[in-house]
């Protein structure tokens, strides 16, 4: 009877062990979450959720090119050239434009170098900036909302139908180096 | 229980494996005097297999095995524990307008990679040129560009150059430079002469700025230098001319080519512009059935030799007796007598001379003869042909020489003799490398230290600038605003693409500063242009249109100054026919390293010589003849000696070289320069003889010992052999306009034991014409820098682990004495049924709807099936982490690739990334991608117009059309992988 007793706890600690392995190993590379401190504390709220500035006023290059990309700091000095130009956190904006050293953002979403992704044809596509980024217009700081795997993305794609095994509807949505080259 | 009968597959019976009779009879190909003789027998060449296991040194005792094996077992565990790491993401400050991240941009510039000056479009990247292409719509090279052009991208990163002005070796300001050289250069100027040497100058702002200096500093002299100079070329029109021209050339009306020791297609003069027209006149099908006629009578196997219909291999010293054979024969014909020294020579070779000549008045109007020499009566010879010939004016149209200052090498020799003799107060160097180029380096050495006051505008290190009192570094010409006189009314301009990387400027600038100019060289060349260049055409109504005009298309097209008309002069001709003990050496430029300026560049030295198909080294070369009398083979070391210069070279065993010959290369053996040039190969210069009021580049009676020793070459061509199957076919132009003569073999149609592919919307296809293609190799670059394709090194491509994804092989047929040469562009064929697919075990190879075969980096575990399965050998594996970690070198890199890891397969994926940016072109504009909307990088590299690529989907792309074409075969037909690149046969046209 011990020796069965013994045998299951062994067998249910492995077990135990075993999944938490799996658990971990498929958080490798996953960074769903992230919400790491920036150099100003920049708020997605206040600008696009309470003042209801379009995402694309600021992230201009994702209607046209691969990347949405950080504004250029002289984008914001349009606005806070007038507008609350005596914080110090604007101060920080003024001198790196004084001191031709751009403001050194830390990274939010970041694919790996494999992955080709491209903006443009999403944004021109009609899918909202939210269905990736989330309430970004409810973020103080920004977050990562979505997991960004591979498995997420195929996810949509195929509810849209050009994912495989669904994707002789449309030419090249399932092929490798659609997404990876 | 009954064993499962596996269903035969049925074989139609008509099917052959074999070759049709026609291929039978084909010539038999080698692609290399080893291979010839064991032909491929020898499966691994000796110490292959021990190589294979040398990736940790083997000759390790088992303690230390385990050691490493420990590491490399706690390495990778402990780094994937590590968070992932904190990015930082920066923004513009102040974006330029035009600049979207992401998104390339196009200028229109001029290429500064050699004289030749072609025409570019520069693509940049946040504001970082990583990729030149050809400007097709350039009047002067109409799109492509060389191996160098391509090459230059990776020069303007290289991190050897100046980072500031540097006095005296220490690193100073330019105000400091601007307050104190005016003052050294005043008291130069009441002290002797000051001298400025350049390379060739052929900016007409820059001759301008030039002449304010003269103008500050009278006791001035401006003498270009250019270590392979055109001097004897460009003097000899004014002796049989009476004009000092420089003359352009144009294949475009010509039936007739002969070229005497000019390559053409290779170095000499512009070989962007000779092959477009080349390849044009060429074009048997497209011209319906005329074809130009190539003979070329050279010593060197050149690049232009290898595509000759008749090629004459001739002693280096035989070139100049040939031209005075032709002459006297054309004058013959012609009956038009012309003084010229009685010639002797081979009765075989005077038969030769006699059917060329015969040809040539054939087409006389309609022909061009060439020559390479640099001796003016060589030259003087030529033009009186080209005069009987009624050339001049119609393939040789004589532009007089304005606005452009060529070398003159009788003028740098006085210079020379002027610095020893103490008479040169200050010397000012620019693109010009004596110190490293010129034949004697202790006569140079003691000219320069009488020199007080030396000053450089290198950008990087060299021999020249080594013993410069100040430095005052000069731009990459991606950094520089330039213009260039490109003869006829044509003018090109460059423009920077890029801020300069460092605190360099424009050597016009630092001129215009010490003259006392208050201009920037931008608004100097505007007002140059505004006075000289605008009043020349009537299309613009102002100035300010008339230049933005320019700046867009990267120059402009005046109208021609007129073709000058000038009156002949019979000249007098001398022919040295003094017989010499030892063999005749010829130098001559590589396609990559010309003249040794392109040293530091990695791209360059690792590109295998289109011929000899060597990396990363010169060599002596021989005729397998010579080789065999002097007991000599490819890798054994030799002694050249002539007087007291000395040089041991390595062996390379050359079929087609000239009999009595030796060739090496120049450029090599720098001293003075950046990590990747620096002691590559051995310095030729010093065998340069001054002769005639010329630097003649073939000297005679070289002798040749054998010494110990032997070096092992990092030759490319006995690399992915393909034993010895049908791969290259060739027609003459009588079979390739017949409609009965195929060169299919296999039958189509075979069984397939795989299912078909279901047709996608595009089906991507390439073919490529072996006609066209002249071996360039202006192709292996322009992938490189498109797909970040690494540098390997000496020490791996001898272990045979180059990395380029699109190689040329070279093919010879016939004697070893005179082969014929086919050259076969090899990429990743795209197989319908790859080999490659069935064998990944983790499916990284797979097939895409557009029939691509595509490699997914990200899945592949290295296990190198693929490349074993690929009977085309086109698969690379990347054997370590190439060296992409300088921080300069990085940024010449495709950000919209990959950089490949280690453990990593890849090979060509026909520029999947250019195709994607097609796609969403068309897919932004609503409609599918269409032809033109995007060219593979290798396909517009191309200036032969060699390769085509589209979608074999669409019956009207000329991809389609080509592949239709019945003389068209696909490599291993046979293996029933069906390819997807196709190729069209070498059409010869023999006399």
């Amino acid at each position: 009877m011990k020796k069965i007793v013994t045998g299951l706890l062994a067998l249910t600690v492995i077990g135990l062990l075993i999944e938490l392995a799996v658990v971990q190993a498929k958080k490798i590379g996953n960074t769903q979450g992230y919400e790491p401190d920036q150099p100003i504390p920049f708020s997605h709220k206040i600008h696009a959720g309470e003042n209801k500035i379009d995402c694309r006023y600021c992230h201009f290059a994702s209607e046209r090119g691969r990347i949405a990309g950080i504004p250029p700091t002289q984008l914001c000095m349009n606005c806070h050239d007038q507008i609350r130009k005596d914080s110090p956190e604007i101060g920080k904006l003024r001198e790196a434009i004084a001191s031709q050293r751009p403001v050194a953002w830390v990274r939010v979403h970041e694919l790996p170098a494999f992955v080709y992704f491209n903006h443009s044809e999403h944004v021109r596509g009609g899918v909202n900036c939210q269905q990736c980024h989330g309430p970004v217009e409810s973020m103080t700081r920004m977050r990562q909302h979505s997991s960004l795997t591979m498995g997420w993305c195929l996810n949509c794609h195929r509810d849209m139908g050009n994912a495989p095994p669904h994707d002789v509807k449309t030419a090249t949505g399932g092929d490798c180096a659609r997404c990876h080259y | 229980m009954p064993l499962l009968k596996a269903p035969l597959l049925e074989w139609p019976r008509d099917w052959k494996v074999t070759m049709d009779d026609k291929t039978k009879e084909a010539p038999q190909y080698w692609q290399s005097i080893e291979g010839q003789s064991v032909s491929g027998t020898d499966e691994f060449p000796s110490g292959f297999v021990e190589e294979m296991f040398d990736v940790v040194n083997a000759k390790k005792s088992r303690r230390e095995f385990l050691t490493i094996l420990g590491f490399s077992v706690a390495i990778p565990t402990l780094t994937s524990c590590n968070k992932i790491p904190v990015t930082k993401a920066l923004g513009f400050l102040n974006r330029e307008e035009g600049t979207v991240p992401g998104v390339a941009n196009w200028y229109a510039s001029t290429c500064g990679g050699c004289e030749a000056a072609c025409g570019l479009l520069v693509k940049t990247r946040e504001g970082r040129p990583i990729k030149v292409e050809g400007n097709p719509e350039s009047p002067h090279s109409r799109g492509g560009v060389c191996a160098v052009g391509q090459a230059t991208v990776l020069s303007l990163y290289d991190s050897s150059r100046f980072v500031q002005p540097l006095a005296e070796g220490k690193p100073t300001t330019w105000a400091a430079i601007d307050g104190r050289i005016p003052e050294l250069l005043r008291t130069a100027n009441s002290q002797g002469k000051i001298v400025l040497i350049t390379g060739r100058v052929s900016s007409p702002s820059t001759l301008a700025v030039i002449a304010k200096f003269r103008a500050k500093y009278p006791n001035f002299e401006h003498i270009p230098y250019e270590p392979f100079s055109y001097s004897a070329l460009f003097e000899s029109f004014e002796k049989t001319h009476g004009l000092r021209s420089i003359p352009e050339y144009s294949l475009s009306d010509v039936e007739t080519l002969v070229a005497v020791g000019a390559d053409f297609l290779g170095s000499w003069y512009g070989p962007v512009a000779f092959a477009k027209d080349y390849s044009a006149q060429r074009d048997v099908n497209k011209r319906k059935g005329a074809m130009l006629r190539h003979v070329q009578v050279e010593a060197l196997m050149s690049v232009a030799g290898s595509n000759a219909d008749l090629r004459v291999p001739v002693a280096a010293g035989e070139e100049a007796l040939v031209l005075v054979a032709l002459l006297r024969e054309i004058s013959k014909l012609s009956g038009r007598s012309i003084e010229s020294p009685a010639v002797q020579m081979d009765g075989r070779l005077l038969a030769t001379v006699r059917t060329i000549a015969a040809d040539l008045w054939k087409a006389k109007g309609k022909s061009l003869v060439l020559s390479g020499s640099n001796r003016v009566d060589d030259q003087m010879a030529v033009n009186a042909i080209n005069e009987l010939l009624g050339n001049i004016g119609r393939s040789v149209k004589l532009m007089p020489a304005v606005d452009v200052a060529v070398a003159s090498d009788s003028r740098f020799e006085n210079l020379v003799s002027d610095m020893v003799g103490g008479k040169v107060s200050a010397l000012l160097s620019i693109d010009a490398n004596p110190g490293y180029a010129y034949y004697a380096p202790e006569r140079w050495k003691n000219g320069v230290s009488k020199v007080p006051l030396q000053i450089s505008f290198a950008e990087a290190r060299n021999e020249t600038s080594k013993s410069a009192h100040y430095i005052c570094p000069g731009n990459h010409f991606l950094e520089s605003w330039n213009d260039h006189a490109l003869g006829g009314g044509k003018y090109g301009l460059t423009q920077p693409t890029i801020q300069p990387l460092r605190a360099t400027r424009m050597f016009q600038e630092s001129l215009l500063r010490w003259a006392g100019e208050t201009l920037d060289y931008y608004d100097f060349i505007r007002s140059h242009w505004k006075a000289h260049i605008f009043p020349r055409q009537k299309r613009q109504l102002l100035f300010e249109g008339f230049w933005s005009q320019a700046v867009h298309d990267g120059g402009i097209d005046v109208g021609a100054a007129s073709n000058a008309k000038a009156a002949f002069k019979d000249p007098r001709l001398t022919l040295d026919s003094a017989k010499s003990e030892g063999l005749d050496l010829i130098l001559y430029q590589k396609t990559g390293i010309r003249d040794g300026r392109h040293a530091n560049n990695p791209w360059l030295h690792e590109l295998p010589d289109p011929i000899t198909k060597v990396t990363w080294d010169n060599y002596a070369q021989l005729s397998p003849e010579t080789a065999s009398k002097i007991g000599v083979k490819t890798g054994d070391m030799i002694a050249l000696q002539k007087g007291n210069i000395n040089l041991s070279l390595p062996v390379l065993v050359q079929p087609g070289l000239g009999g009595n010959t030796v060739a090496v290369a120049v450029g090599y053996g720098r001293t003075e320069c950046g990590k990747a040039g620096l002691g590559v190969g051995k310095n030729a210069y010093p065998f340069v003889v001054f002769a005639g009021g010329e630097y003649q580049r073939i000297q005679r009676g070289v002798q040749l010992t054998k010494v110990s020793g032997h070096y092992e070459l990092a030759l490319t061509q006995t690399h992915h052999v393909m034993e010895g199957r049908d791969l290259v076919r060739e027609v003459n132009k009588a079979e390739a306009l017949s409609t009965k003569t195929a060169v299919h073999s296999a039958e189509k149609g075979q069984p397939s034991m795989w299912p078909e592919h279901k047709p996608g919307e595009n089906r991507w296809g390439m073919a490529i014409d072996l006609s066209k293609c002249t071996g360039c190799s202006a192709c292996v670059i322009s992938c490189q820098a498109e797909n970040n394709v690494p540098v390997v090194g000496r020490e791996e491509v001898l272990k045979r682990r180059e990395m380029h994804w699109i190689r040329l092989d070279r093919y010879y047929s016939g004697s070893e004495s005179n082969p014929s040469v086919v050259h076969q562009p090899i990429l990743c064929q795209h197989c319908e049924n790859a080999p490659c697919e069935t064998v990944c075990p983790v499916l990284a190879t797979v097939h895409s709807s557009d029939g691509l075969n595509q490699q997914v980096y990200n899945r592949c575990v290295g296990t190198r099936y693929c490349a074993n399965n690929c009977p085309y050998k086109v698969r690379r594996f990347n054997w370590f982490d190439y060296s992409h970690d300088d921080a300069w070198g990085r940024m010449a890199l495709n950000p919209d690739i990959v950089v490949r890891s280690r453990g990593v397969m890849e090979k060509c994926s026909f520029c999947i990334q250019r195709i994607q940016e097609g796609r969403l072109k068309a897919k932004k504009e609503g409609r599918k991608v269409a032809e033109g909307d995007f060219k593979v990088a290798c396909q517009q590299s191309c200036p032969s117009d060699a390769i085509v690529f589209g979608d074999l989907a669409d019956p009207n792309s000329e991809v389609s059309k080509l592949l239709e074409h019945q003389k068209g075969y696909q490599l291993l037909e046979e293996l029933n992988v069906r390819p997807r690149v196709s190729f069209l046969p070498k059409v010869r046209n023999p006399l």
